[in-house]
């Protein structure tokens, strides 16, 4: 059976065990360049063991055997794996090599599985029997031009692990690190080394060892070592890392940076001097999850602080990922009900006043509340809501509520506050179900707190009105944006979690301009109804004391907060353009607010309200609504907003644009007017601008030409002419209405 | 409620300013914002500085390097947060500069002065660690809010962040557009902080998602029917710190050195003088020193106590 050239080894006293299955191949080798079929026959890779004579060791050896398919005894090929061979994988069913005679061998097997079976041998031998042969797989790039390699097995350089490293051998391990971060197969191989023989443990030796006799570059050298063991983003090298044998130390190579070769860094000193400490308020009994908070602080730290400006992209995420997975499991403890952890918390602020809590406790309750509210920040959204909705029923609304009546300390509050306000950020409804529970549950007690379901509008209004913390007013005022806005409620798939409110308007108007909301489902319907029934109660209970300023003609605006009434503008704007009308303009027609509300673009005020209101104005005109049209022309409201103008007519000033905006836009809709080209009877929309452009350009015309340096004005004005004189040719139309007239103001509800 | 001066002292230092401070600040900020135009006019020798990106101690260099503040005037080209770890100081020193020097500087509008896109890329996060909850955040997005949109020196050179709009032919035009408002998907106001210039013949898709690819043809016609000389932008990294592109009727400034901490770029910064004259300044990071002469390494803030 011993035929081929190749053999060294006589087959006398060889032993030989098959390893895989006959496959059927094509056996070709290369001459004059080209490729010569020798045969057809079935390939085996075989091991043949045989004992040295002088040293009675066994000797293995590995060999690709290849039988004529005809012919039993007929060996097409016997090729010994060797050495440094390297065998290729070309394509699926193709392996490629030169043996150490030069001679260029390739197997085309029939199928890609007698391909795998073979290769799979190839790697066990490499595994077992001849360390330094490789198998490269190359595949063809995408686009067909190229290729790629990669490695499946071969001999991998590894680190020096002995006890005593020199300058030599850190710089030769950083090579070799750097190096086998490129193939997959490298890098596999490197983190097994790294685990299974303690390399970290070298590596923190040498770096003591150093640290003390001053070796400056050995320490460089060391730091960058384990920067780039991170980049292999291995979960076990950085669990290994951040455990608590290893963390301090770990830290402390990372001290040192080459990019700042002059000075060091003093984690170690921060970690254990400022000492950010676990507080573990709550026993926690179960030690993986005390674990887990540990390694998410400390992978925090690593990210954020240690290794700030050295991170990838990938690596980040890599980071992230792995806190995202311990952040999980946390929260998943959290909730588990035997744990007892939440029960814990909240009971510290039950009504019965417990006198063994002190208040720095309560304050610390709070400050861990908040935390699970910012740990949860990356779980999704269905977790998310899970996990909110169980500390809602654990009671989180009775500490917001001892937060807000009975916590003096501002930050405290302001914590407080943004826990609500990340509730509602997330969703809307859950908010609406703290409510209906708190409801039941005070009652059940006959607390005296306002048994109705606006208990928290009513706490969020009272805190914008009167505390004095502008960080507290900015909170309940975002809390209130949310708690206001319906595409929070009904539009579910519309994820709107733009906190602006200039933004959230600016999609409600391109809503109502373009989407129609006819083909709402049961379900919106529903929803719709919900919240109808929500916001009823919202203008019936929370609205007339949160717009008191606006509705009683006894209060003096001058003297109230100018950056508060900035706030209620953009909350009247937000309703005006967000409720339905049916229900927000009965309140702000009746109540007077828009006559209020414009005066604040009079010149008492400061710019920014006064353009304010001229922006909420500019908003009302362009829902395009026959009731606050006529309102605003038959009330003559337009008369501040072109006193603001006329002051700033030739100034190129931010008032200046506002007004020019609003007038371009209102000229803009006078064109899709002309081109629909329908005359004075024409559809609602068409009428009601061509309506305000009459009223704009007969009453304030003379502003308007002064305005020159824009074309709108004059194309304005021109419209307004040509709309003149058609009416004189048409003298039996009959007007729209008479723009001084305001006796039909019957608002309907 | 801090003084102006003691507030830019510790900025500079890169401390931390109370919460109440920052609000009085932005509120001033605002009504100052306001009086200007969406293009505001400025006049030589001045200054034009490129993106920033919370840098703080690149920008001192940037200051220390071309002259100062108390002696020179200067236009900062938008996107001083997200990325570094000092966006919050950088911003509000260059606001407070605008209180103390209003006449010395112009700050414009960029990309990343939105609360969008700060809520991705760093300055949400910074606040949220270096305060506990993002209310000085708020107050900074509703500054930027008024920031301008452009700049033009001596009618001669327009200062944008990206580039240039399709809906914008003649620079008078950027008058007509409320600019207080979130910075919008499309339009304008987003063309003239997202775009940028390319080889392309005509307006182009970008692959940013907003704003257009523009080219020559662009260019040639905007300098032309303006009479200006020069567009001078930011919104790019470019290694070298600056580059002339379309025969120098566009210039990219770029003022972050190794840019995220690890580009390996040089910075630069563009004077005009009153002859018109083009001087580019070029620096690079330095190792920033706190008052005592130590070494600050640029680094996120940590946190402290954890209960989970």
């Amino acid at each position: 059976m011993s035929e081929s050239n190749n053999m060294h080894v006589s087959g006398d006293g060889a032993k030989q065990s098959v390893y895989t299955e006959k496959k059927r191949v094509k056996v070709y080798v290369l001459e004059n360049n080209e490729w010569k079929d020798t045969g057809t026959g079935f390939c085996q890779g075989t091991v043949e063991e045989r004992t040295i004579d002088d040293t009675q060791t066994a000797e293995k050896m590995a060999y690709l055997l290849v039988v004529d398919e005809d012919s039993d005894d007929q060996v097409l090929l016997k090729s010994r794996l060797e050495q440094n061979i390297e065998y290729q994988r070309q394509e699926e069913t193709l392996i490629v090599w030169k043996d150490l005679n030069g001679q260029d061998i390739a197997l085309s097997f029939e199928e890609s599985i007698g391909c795998d079976s073979l290769c799979e041998y190839i790697c066990f031998v490499q595994k077992n029997i001849e360390s330094r042969i490789s198998l490269v797989a190359v595949r063809s790039t995408d686009d067909g031009i190229g290729s790629v390699h990669e490695i499946i097995t071969g001999p991998v350089n590894l680190p020096s692990n002995v006890p005593n490293q020199t300058e030599e051998s850190l710089l030769e391990a950083l090579k070799i690190l750097n190096e086998n971060t490129s193939f997959d197969y490298l890098r596999n191989e490197t983190i097994q080394f790294v685990i299974n023989d303690h390399y970290l443990a070298t590596l923190i030796r040498s770096f003591y060892q150093s640290e003390e006799s001053k070796l400056y570059r050995n320490l460089l050298l060391l730091s960058n070592i384990v920067k780039t063991l991170i980049l292999f983003n291995s979960k076990e090298i950085l669990e290994e890392m951040i455990n608590d044998e290893n963390f301090l130390c770990v830290c402390g190579i990372l001290e040192y940076d080459t990019e700042f070769p002059n000075s060091k860094l003093n984690h170690r000193q921060y970690l254990k001097d400022k000492e950010p400490n676990f507080k573990e308020m709550i026993p926690i009994s179960d030690p993986t999850i005390k674990l887990m908070i540990t390694q998410n602080f400390r992978l925090q730290f690593l990210k954020d602080v240690v290794l700030v400006r050295f991170l990838d992209d990938q690596s980040f995420t890599f980071i992230s990922d792995l806190m995202l997975s311990y952040q999980n499991s946390i929260i998943d403890f959290l909730q588990e009900d035997s744990n007892n952890f939440i029960n814990q918390v909240i009971s510290m602020y039950k009504v019965e006043e417990d006198s063994t809590v002190t208040p720095d406790k309560r304050r610390d309750g709070i400050k861990l509340l908040h935390e699970c509210i910012q740990l949860s920040q990356n779980l999704n959204s269905i977790e998310k809501t899970l996990f909110y909705k169980f500390l809602i029923k654990k009671g989180l609304f009775q500490v917001i509520q001892f937060a807000f009546n009975m916590e003096t300390n501002n930050d405290i509050r302001i914590l407080a506050t943004d826990i609500v306000v990340g509730l509602i950020e997330h969703d809307i409804q859950l908010i609406q179900s703290v409510q209906s529970d708190e409801v039941t549950l005070l009652n059940d007690e006959n607390s005296d707190i306002d048994s109705t379901d606006m208990s928290l509008l009513l706490i969020l209004t009272k805190i914008l009105l009167t505390d004095k913390s502008p960080g507290l007013k900015e909170q309940s005022f975002q809390a209130l944006v949310s708690l206001l806005d319906p595409e929070d409620y009904i539009v579910d798939d519309y994820q709107n979690h733009d906190d602006n409110i200039d933004t959230r308007i600016d999609n409600m108007l391109q809503i109502q301009n373009g989407k129609n909301h006819d083909g709402l489902d049961g379900e919106r319907n529903h929803e719709k109804f919900q919240l109808a029934e929500y916001l009823q109660c919202f203008y019936r209970q929370v609205a007339p004391s949160l717009f008191h300023c606006f509705i009683d003609g006894s209060v003096n605006l001058y003297e109230c907060d100018q950056q508060l009434l900035i706030k209620l503008v953009k909350l009247l704007n937000l309703m005006i353009q967000g409720h339905e009308a049916s229900i927000s303009r009965r309140f702000i027609l009746e109540n007077g607010i828009l006559i209020r509300l414009i005066s604040l673009a009079s010149s008492d005020y400061i710019l920014q309200l006064r353009l304010a209101a001229v922006r909420c104005f500019k908003n009302i005109v362009f829902l395009n609504d026959d009731f606050y049209l006529r309102y605003l022309i038959g009330k003559n409201l337009f008369d501040p907003i072109f006193e603001v103008f006329k002051e700033n007519l030739n100034e190129d000033n931010m008032a200046n644009s506002t007004i020019l905006d609003f007038l371009k836009s209102l000229n803009t809709q006078l064109k899709v007017v002309e081109q629909e080209d329908i005359p004075l009877s024409g559809s609602k929309s068409s009428r009601n601008f061509m309506l305000l452009n009459k009223y704009i350009c007969g009453r304030y015309g003379d502003i308007l030409l002064k305005a020159d340096y824009v074309s709108f004005t004059r194309e304005m004005m021109a419209i307004y002419h040509e709309e003149t004189q058609k009416l004189a040719s048409l003298s039996t139309t009959e007007t729209s209405f008479d723009e001084n007239d305001n006796t039909t103001l019957e608002v309907e509800v | 409620m801090m003084k102006l001066d003691e507030i830019i002292e510790t900025l500079r230092q890169g401390k931390h300013v109370d919460e109440d401070s920052i609000y009085s600040l932005c509120v001033m900020a605002q009504e100052l914002l306001m009086n200007e135009s969406n293009v505001t006019h400025v006049d030589t020798p001045v200054t034009i500085c490129g993106d920033i990106h919370g840098q703080l101690h690149d920008l001192l260099t940037l200051f220390a390097k071309s002259g100062g503040i108390e002696k020179n005037r200067y236009i900062f080209l938008g996107d001083f947060v997200d990325r570094g770890f000092y966006s919050l100081e950088s911003f509000l020193l260059l606001v407070c500069y605008k209180l103390r020097y209003p006449d010395r500087i112009v700050l414009i509008r960029g990309n990343h002065e939105t609360r969008q896109i700060t809520k991705v890329y760093g300055f949400y996060d910074e606040v949220v660690r270096k305060y506990g909850n993002s209310n000085v955040w708020r107050y900074c997005c509703e500054v930027f809010d008024y920031l301008p949109l452009g700049a033009i020196v001596n009618n001669k050179v327009f200062c944008v962040h990206g580039g240039l709009s399709p809906d914008v032919l003649s620079i008078n035009e950027i008058r007509t557009i409320d600019r207080k408002k979130e910075v919008p998907h499309e339009g304008a106001m987003c063309d003239l902080l997202w775009s940028d210039p390319e080889d392309v013949d005509t307006w182009s898709l970008s692959p940013r998602g907003a704003g257009f690819l523009f080219g020559q043809n662009e260019v040639d016609k905007f300098l032309h029917t303006n009479s200006v000389e020069l567009i001078a932008r930011a919104h790019q990294l470019v290694m070298e710190g600056y580059k002339e592109m379309f025969d120098g009727g566009l210039v990219t400034v770029w003022s972050a050195p190794n840019y995220c901490y690890r580009c390996g770029n040089v910075a630069a910064v563009l004077r005009i003088d009153d002859d018109m004259t083009k001087d580019y300044t070029i620096f690079e990071a330095v190792q920033a020193r706190d008052s005592g002469g130590n070494v600050i390494l640029p680094t996120k803030k940590p946190q402290m106590d954890y209960f989970l």
